[in-house]
């Protein structure tokens, strides 16, 4: 997770210059690309597809075909079913942990912004505490305990985020909490939870969304590292990380095993991180201020 | 003209004589067509990383540990390319009658590696403190059927053992946990080092070792066997990942290998390449799974008859191993003296098999233990497939190959994989598996009749009976699928074609001790 916060601080020194508002080609190819995976993985059960765990023991590895567009993997299993089908775990993985990591991290980030105090040092104190453990042992030791499963998987890489939007929701209401519309809320009497909930949280919203976005992007490559390492979800499902991984027993041979898996999550990743990014530039409060 | 014809006559017979000493000359007697060069230095790329010696620390050695012990350590005898044993540090054995006491004249004039002597006590010495209850070595289960060693005097050792073994210098004869001689002054002196500080009599001696990286093995100067070994200096190098073993390989990095058939793809590619030789041998034994036959749905036989039927071996072959493994259908295999003419094995079939799963009535889930390897997802996949097809539903469950064992030992696993090693005896392991109350009859299953059998083959010196009640065992399992086996057992060794005088790479630990580079 450390990436995250270092790709925050980069920008804030980096970009100094006004984006133009102009979103450009890239952002709509990155939004088309998305779209695409995220309607294959979501109807994938009513595309006339073969089943992504059927084997095909005799035709292992087979080229290019009518019947398997992208061939068969080391065990006949046809790629483009398993690709899609993997789709939705690297997605699903890949949204909902961020999720996780977004109301937790967000409403502890906001609340700790707003009342200061005891609270902000506890609070950032137990996420420094979670920072400084190494994630991947974690994320090893809990699957090892608890086993393998998607929800494990998810939960797990979910908590890891914590942090990283706590952060960011803090800084961001720090900025806000002293600005006039606030003062102007209390200066009328508005309670806590009216501020919170009308004044801050649609103001935060934006940038930690932009910050989501990103988060999913290293969600996804944190998942497929792990099920690369075989510590994702339980086979036979497929998702790319194990693809990869399986792929890679085959890499002389059939290198595009290996190879187009790996460049699905390449484009996915770009995509999330370039409309992520994008999304920053519009909503950076640093920006407003001035 | 007399003499010519009947030199004529001759000539036959003496040919069929050259040949049959040529062909009964062991690697031991030079002949001058493949003399045997002295020095160098070899690499060994090893699949796991070795965690020591000391029995009384690590239990049990796995194939790379006996690799590095069949370097360092000597064992009473060694087996030949026949399998037949043959004189290292014991020179001559005789038996009892009941083939319950086996006498071993020692080799004189032995040393151990620190200098002291090796002798009768010192073999003793070894005996006794794995058999120690009070050491609760794991390895002393290797040993249960021994009762004791004696030591009468300075060069004889007498095994007194609680059952008969008609072939006893044949199962000491690789450097186990519980073969391998070490030296009871450098235990006593090194304690908790030992075991990363082994000594023993071998043709090599242990110079520095890095866990993780390397071990570095030197010739021994005071080898008793003279002349040997040919190489230098050994070194041993864990490479877990079969891709990146295979690369050294080629690279010219690591002079040879440890393979298996799962990398079916390299050992394949080396066999085409005339920089390369495939060692193989063809041993006896296989890759076998348990049912745990007191949890439900494996306590009803229809449920584990049908799983058997259901796999297609052959298939299963080309599938993750492109055709090299061997189907088993007994646990015996093509590499041991036992030949069944009917080993009762379940036919493929799976329309019996989805009428045995229709008749068992309820819905068959389980968990079938795999090792969390690419290995083990892809046999456990594969295996996945078959039984979907029958109407059974398994779930995969990926553990440390550490934990397999003591899991199947507490019986926590519904299905378990577990492998039949290559020994040259099958009752060590036919005894420990299938005898009812043994700690590794890992099925839970008890039957008279198999206990009778496993009983009488094992006290049984007459080799045809012995085969006869093997058989019998070998249609009992079958029927009843308390057990079932996949693939027999074949071991794999890629070198450089440059190395030379690699014997039988039996149990899959390679010899080096009597190698040379060309």
């Amino acid at each position: 997770m450390a990436t995250l916060e270092l790709s925050i601080d980069q920008d804030a020194v980096a970009s100094p210059v006004r984006r133009t508002r102009r979103l450009g080609l890239l952002f709509w190819l990155a939004i088309g690309w998305m779209t695409f995976v995220f309607a294959l993985a979501a109807f994938a059960d009513l595309l006339p597809l073969p089943s992504p765990f059927d084997m095909d023991m005799l035709e292992r590895r087979a080229p290019v075909s009518a019947v398997h567009w992208l061939g068969t993997d080391g065990l006949g299993r046809d790629v483009l079913s398993r690709l899609i089908y993997g789709a939705r775990i690297s997605l699903i993985v890949g949204l909902c942990a961020p999720v996780i990591g977004l109301t937790i991290g967000g409403a502890l980030g906001i609340l700790a912004g707003y009342f200061r105090g005891r609270f902000e040092t506890l609070v950032v104190g137990s996420m420094d505490t979670l920072l400084a453990f190494p994630p991947l042992i974690l994320a090893l030791a809990v699957t090892a305990y608890l086993g393998q499963s998607l929800v494990n998987l998810t939960a797990i890489l979910g908590v890891l985020g914590i942090p990283a939007f706590m952060r960011v929701a803090r800084a961001t209401t720090l900025t806000l909490a002293r600005r006039e519309f606030v003062i102007a809320a209390q200066a009328l009497g508005a309670s806590h939870a009216r501020i919170l909930l009308r004044e801050l949280l649609p103001n935060v919203f934006l940038p930690l969304f932009a910050f989501f976005l990103l988060g999913v992007a290293v969600t996804i490559v944190v998942e497929g590292a792990l099920s690369f390492l075989g510590l994702g979800v339980p086979p036979p499902i497929s998702s790319w990380g194990i693809m990869i991984g399986e792929g890679r027993e085959s890499l002389e041979i059939a290198p595009r095993l290996a190879f187009i898996p790996a460049v699905t999550m390449f484009l996915t990743v770009l995509s999330f991180n370039l409309v992520g990014d994008t999304l920053r530039a519009l909503t950076d409060p640093r920006q407003g201020a001035l | 003209m007399k003499a010519a014809a009947r030199s004529r006559a001759f000539a036959p017979i003496f040919h069929v004589a050259v040949v049959g000493l040529a062909l009964a000359a062991s690697p031991w007697v030079v002949s001058p067509a493949m003399a045997q060069k002295q020095g160098g230095s070899i690499t060994m790329g090893l699949e796991l990383d070795i965690p020591g010696f000391d029995p009384l620390k690590v239990g049990v050695y796995d194939t790379a540990a006996l690799t590095a012990a069949s370097a360092l350590f000597d064992t009473l005898t060694t087996l030949d390319d026949n399998g037949k044993p043959q004189p290292e540090l014991a020179l001559s054995w005789s038996h009892s009658e009941d083939f319950k006491t086996w006498t071993f004249k020692l080799r004189p004039g032995v040393k151990f590696h620190d200098g002291t002597p090796f002798n009768a006590a010192a073999f003793k010495a070894n005996f006794d403190r794995q058999k120690d209850p009070a050491n609760k070595c794991r390895c002393a289960f290797y040993i249960a059927n021994v009762l004791s060693v004696e030591a009468p005097d300075e060069l004889t050792v007498v095994y007194n053992l609680k059952d008969p073994a008609v072939n006893y210098p044949a199962l000491v004869s690789y450097a186990s946990q519980t073969n391998a001689v070490h030296s009871p002054t450098a235990w006593k002196t090194k304690g908790d080092d030992y075991n990363r500080n082994p000594v023993g009599t071998g043709p090599y001696i242990l110079k520095s070792w890095s866990a993780g990286d390397r071990m570095v093995l030197e010739r021994n100067p005071d080898y008793w066997n003279k002349g040997r070994p040919y190489l230098d200096r050994l070194v041993l190098k864990p490479l877990p990942d079969a891709q990146s073993r295979f690369a050294s390989l080629q690279s010219g990095e690591a002079d040879i290998i440890w393979d298996d058939e799962y990398d079916a793809d390299n050992i394949q590619k080396a066999q085409k390449d005339p920089k390369l030789k495939v060692h193989t041998y063809v041993g006896s034994g296989a890759a076998v799974y348990a049912f745990n036959t007191k949890t439900p749905p494996f306590d009803d036989v229809r449920v584990r008859q049908a799983l058997v039927m259901a796999i297609d071996r052959k298939k299963m072959s080309q599938a993750i191993t492109n055709g090299l493994a061997r189907p088993a259908s007994n646990p015996f295999g093509d590499g041991s003296w036992v030949k069944c003419k009917d080993d009762g094995a379940l036919p493929f079939d799976i329309e019996k098999a989805k009428a045995l799963i229709k008749d068992y009535g309820k819905p068959v889930e389980f968990k079938m233990i795999v090792t969390a390897t690419p290995r083990g997802r892809t046999v456990g996949q594969v295996l996945q497939q078959f039984w979907k097809q029958v109407g059974a539903n398994m779930e995969i469950e990926q553990v440390d190959q550490a934990t397999i064992v003591p899991r199947a030992f507490m019986r926590q696993f519904q299905l378990t994989p577990w492998r039949i090693v290559d020994l040259a005896d099958p009752d060590t392991q036919m005894f420990a598996n299938f005898r009812s109350g043994s700690p590794v009859a890992l099925a839970n299953y008890s039957n008279p009749e198999l206990d009778q059998l496993l009983d009488r083959a094992r006290v049984t010196p007459d080799q045809a009976k012995r085969i006869e009640d093997y058989c019998a065992v070998s249609r009992l399992v079958n029927k009843e699928a308390i057990w079932f086996w996949t693939f027999q057992n074949t071991y794999y060794a890629l070198s450089s074609a440059k190395l030379k005088g690699l014997p039988k790479i039996y149990s899959g630990v390679i010899d080096v001790s009597g190698t040379w580079l060309e």
